[in-house]
């Protein structure tokens, strides 16, 4: 008789290289969870992953103290670029928004249906650049390129843009 | 250093473990891991860290709730 499948859907493996001191805790934890350390740290990965989609929204309409004060560490002028650059990309959102679901879903997919797709994209593809050479460059501060780059994803996956 | 010049990624012994998972979960990762500039492994072991830490302070939580109850 077949042994029954892990996943109800299809499944792969993901291999990470780590200390062995953790790799020992995590089969300690495991065994003591009565789970193998494959299912444990699934669990934990799908956990965070969960955690990190749940802060999106937060993200995506950041409390003014939190995004505030990551912004306090820059210098003027990273903090002007950062400034400029979330301008741009919230009004690349507006444009996203304004676009019909039916063409989203198309450009999602790879393929483009009308000019104004085909110039949201353009201005996403612009943005992308701009936080890879200048962005991501010059600014020093993770809390800030991860609320920016969390965005930038949610734009390019919804446009079909490469990452 | 190793031999070859490139710094270890751990100082200490380290070995690959390999974790079963949806092929959607593993295409997730890989994007979220491109965006950040990391392979794979690096941010993998990341959330799992983090995971690890969220577990840990949960407990600590569930530990202080059930003394305040006490």
């Amino acid at each position: 008789m077949a042994r029954p499948r892990k996943l109800s859907e299809r499944g792969t493996t993901v291999s990470a290289y780590v200390p062995l001191s953790l790799y020992s805790k995590f089969q300690r934890l495991a065994k003591s969870k009565g789970l193998t350390v494959s299912e444990y740290i699934y669990r934990l990965i799908a956990e965070a992953v969960q955690k990190e989609k749940a802060s999106v929204p937060a993200v995506a309409d950041p409390p003014e103290d939190v995004f505030r004060e990551a912004l306090k560490s820059l210098e003027p002028l990273d903090r002007e670029r950062v400034l400029l650059f979330m301008k741009e990309l919230e009004e690349a959102e507006g444009r996203l928004a304004r676009l019909r679901p039916d063409d989203i879903k198309l450009a999602r997919a790879g393929r483009l249906t009308s000019s104004e797709v085909e110039n949201v994209r353009k201005t996403v593809l612009g943005l992308k650049h701009t936080y890879e050479r200048t962005i991501k460059r010059s600014v020093r501060a993770p809390d800030v390129l991860d609320i920016i780059g969390e965005r930038l994803l949610e734009l390019m996956k919804e446009l079909g843009v490469p990452v | 250093m190793s031999i070859l010049g490139r710094p270890k990624k751990w100082p200490s012994w380290s070995t690959y473990m390999t974790v079963y998972v949806p092929v959607d979960l593993k295409e997730e990762l890989a994007t979220r891991a491109a965006v950040r500039h990391m392979s794979l492994s690096e941010y993998t072991v990341n959330l799992i860290l983090r995971g690890l830490d969220a577990e840990k302070a949960e407990e600590v939580e569930k530990s202080g709730k059930a003394k305040e109850a006490q």
